[in-house]
């Protein structure tokens, strides 16, 4: 059918231009620096570690542990939208021209992590003596052939269950995954073939049962939605995304933080905004990933000056952050409509993000003493931390007002 | 002196005016009926009123102030309700009230007070400590007409206030309105429930295409329209009707 034929095709050029927009952010970003230093330290360290590997370690294992697991969770990627449950529900017996291109996505776009991780085991795999040239050939396709195996088993499990107990599904063809990859590395083509044939029949036997259930519109639809929000919310680290909810915890634990009012005695937008930034998980964990990795920098990074450095880029990537999440928020709130100077806001945002990015410091002094014992150097530290958050939030809060 | 009151007022989103030279004013104790089809400009009229714009020409006044030339005062002089409503996701229904109380410098006594009157009128005492993501589209409702009524400002602004509501809230609301206007306050209520604005408002402002085409008490309405016996729907119609007849000949 031509329509749901052209319905995928329309909806997945959107998609791949939404995807463009948001990750020209992502890979200008300043988060992205961070990252790039972080997988180069990473590759610098792992080709050091091939050098001398240690004996006895279960390289093997290692390798079909990893790989199998990033082949495990295969969410399929179906672009569905809420009105489809009302728009496509007549058309539910020719809903697979629709869901076979949208499972053929899913599979190329979910292939490359199996296929990186596995390329990057290769010479941990080499140095173990596990392999040759042509089996790694023939691990390679049954990597791919496995990919698609999952892709397709969790599409039809999901629609036979509705989603219920995905998690053991995804551990079902997570051992046979790992039993399949480690048979062909330790060379125990049986338990492959039997692993193998397992998995076959799993994915039969869920094709067949899915076959005999009405597609779940809701389970998709919701599914998507949830997918598509994750998107957002890892893009919204790098810029303003406009169709982000953001989800919101109570974190009672931080009580201490939130006391409980006195309505004539606090200040409306103080209360307000201390709420948002520690109840929205947006902002609160974003701040505690930079604040527990620069603690971490300062805890592991051997060259003082390197420290500085990333300590400094993470206050930055924190203040500025912390600043554009409060700052964002829906078209009308009625805070906007309280009998308060226009100023007010803006003031609290810059007061909390002073405050939180100060804890930021306390704990990269903190963690610095560690490693630098009774010194200046983490004193140092902590006021790199600060001096930048500082100039960050003075210098953003100045672009405002211009 | 008027509560509330709009002299040649003319605005819009672009340059072409959705609002041409609207005029009308409400006095202390008064309920007004803001009646109109959709896009008549019911809600661009709200929101010059609450300040979220500002009128390309003409005045507004609340307790004789501009918002220019007072923002806070004329704030603190309405409080609003709006159709769809807009609450923090991240506070609690008592911190939505707290952050009320704080913005408009309520004393703890008085909120306290009239907070749990208000929690009981709308049977919401015991969600205290429930967050909006579990409240359905009518108890939201309900936790903005209850912050509104906490304030207890001269001016209340309540646009389409009926959707969502269970018939003991819509009851509720009515309740309050009357014995927030018994006591001196003004109410502009915008909204499409015929028979509620008939059978409660005192005055009724017929909007539209932007204008005001009729304004007054139902008497006086019948009068101009020339129906003795009509109901507000009746006269509605009429408007509408006669509105296409002129554009048309």
């Amino acid at each position: 059918m031509n329509g749901l034929r052209d319905l995928w095709g329309s909806r997945f050029g959107k998609y791949v231009a939404e995807l463009q927009r948001y990750l020209q952010y992502v890979f200008t970003g300043h988060l992205a620096i961070v990252l790039l230093f972080s997988i180069g330290a990473a590759g610098y360290a792992y080709s050091e570690w091939l050098k001398d590997v240690p004996e006895g370690l279960p390289a093997a294992w290692i390798a079909a542990v990893l790989i199998a697991g990033a082949m495990a969770v295969a969410t399929p990627v179906t672009l569905l939208k809420p009105a489809d449950s009302v728009y496509l529900l007549p058309l539910e017996k020719e809903l697979p021209v629709y869901t076979g291109r949208a499972l053929t996505w899913t599979f190329f776009s979910k292939l490359p992590l199996p296929v990186l991780l596995f390329i990057v085991a290769l010479p941990m795999l080499s140095a173990y003596g596990f392999g040759s040239r042509p089996l790694y050939g023939v691990l390679l396709a049954v990597i791919i052939a496995a990919e698609w195996l999952n892709v397709r088993t969790e599409f039809a499990f999901r629609k036979a269950e509705e989603g219920h107990g995905v998690w053991m599904d995804r551990t079902i063809r997570f051992a046979a995954g790992v039993l399949v990859l480690w048979g062909i590395l330790a060379g125990s083509w049986l338990i492959t073939a039997v692993a193998a044939a397992a998995f076959a029949a799993y994915y039969l036997f869920w094709t067949k049962r899915a076959g005999e259930k009405p597609f779940s519109y809701i389970h998709f639809i919701e599914l998507e939605q949830n997918r598509m929000m994750g998107f957002y919310r890892f893009a919204n680290y790098f810029t303003e995304v406009p169709h982000l909810k953001g989800t919101v915890s109570k974190r009672s634990w931080l009580g201490l933080f939130m006391p409980d009012a006195n309505v004539e005695r606090t200040d409306a937008q103080r209360f307000l905004l201390r709420r948002t930034f520690i109840r929205t998980d947006e902002s609160f964990w974003l701040w505690l990933r930079l604040t527990l990795l620069a603690a971490g920098g300062v805890l592991f990074i051997p060259f003082p000056v390197v420290a500085f450095i990333f300590v400094g880029a993470l206050a930055f990537a924190s203040a500025i952050q912390t600043l554009q999440t409060l700052r964002g928020g829906d078209e009308f709130r009625m805070d906007m409509l309280f009998p308060h100077a226009e100023e007010t806001r803006g003031r609290e945002i810059f007061r909390l993000t002073e405050r939180v990015q100060w804890i930021q410091a306390a704990a990269v002094t903190a963690a610095a003493f560690i490693p630098h014992g009774w010194s200046l150097t983490p004193l140092l530290m902590g006021a790199v931390a600060l001096i930048v958050s500082e100039a960050t939030i003075r210098l953003t809060g100045n672009e405002e007002k211009e | 002196m008027a509560i509330l009151d709009l002299q040649d007022v003319t605005g819009g989103y672009t340059r072409k005016p959705v609002l041409r030279d609207v005029s009308f004013d409400i006095r202390e104790g008064e309920l007004i009926g803001l009646i109109g089809l959709n896009g008549a400009g019911k809600s661009t009229t709200i929101k010059h009123v609450i300040g979220l714009m500002n009128p390309q020409g003409g005045t507004i006044r609340i307790n004789g102030v501009t918002f220019s030339e007072d923002p806070e005062l004329y704030r603190k002089s309405f409080s609003y309700i709006p159709e769809t409503p807009v609450l923090y996701e991240e506070l609690t229904l008592r911190e939505h009230l707290e952050l009320t109380a704080m913005a408009y410098g309520i004393p703890q006594d008085i909120f306290e007070a009239r907070s749990l009157e208000l929690l009981k009128e709308f049977r919401m005492e015991k969600r205290l400590k429930w967050y909006p993501s579990h409240f359905s589209k009518g108890m939201r409702q309900k936790v903005m007409i209850m912050c509104a009524f906490l304030a207890e400002p001269s001016l209340y602004i309540i646009d389409e206030p009926f959707v969502g509501l269970d018939p003991l809230g819509i009851r509720s609301l009515l309740d309050q309105l009357t014995e927030r206007t018994a006591d001196g306050a003004a109410v502009l209520m915008s909204t499409h429930v015929l028979a509620t604005a008939e059978k409660h408002c005192d005055r009724i402002i017929l909007l539209h295409e932007g204008q005001v085409r009729a304004a007054g008490t139902m008497s006086d309405l019948r009068k101009a329209f020339g129906r003795p016996d009509a109901s507000l729907d009746d006269l509605y119609i009429a408007m509408t009707e006669e509105a296409a007849h002129e554009r048309l000949t």
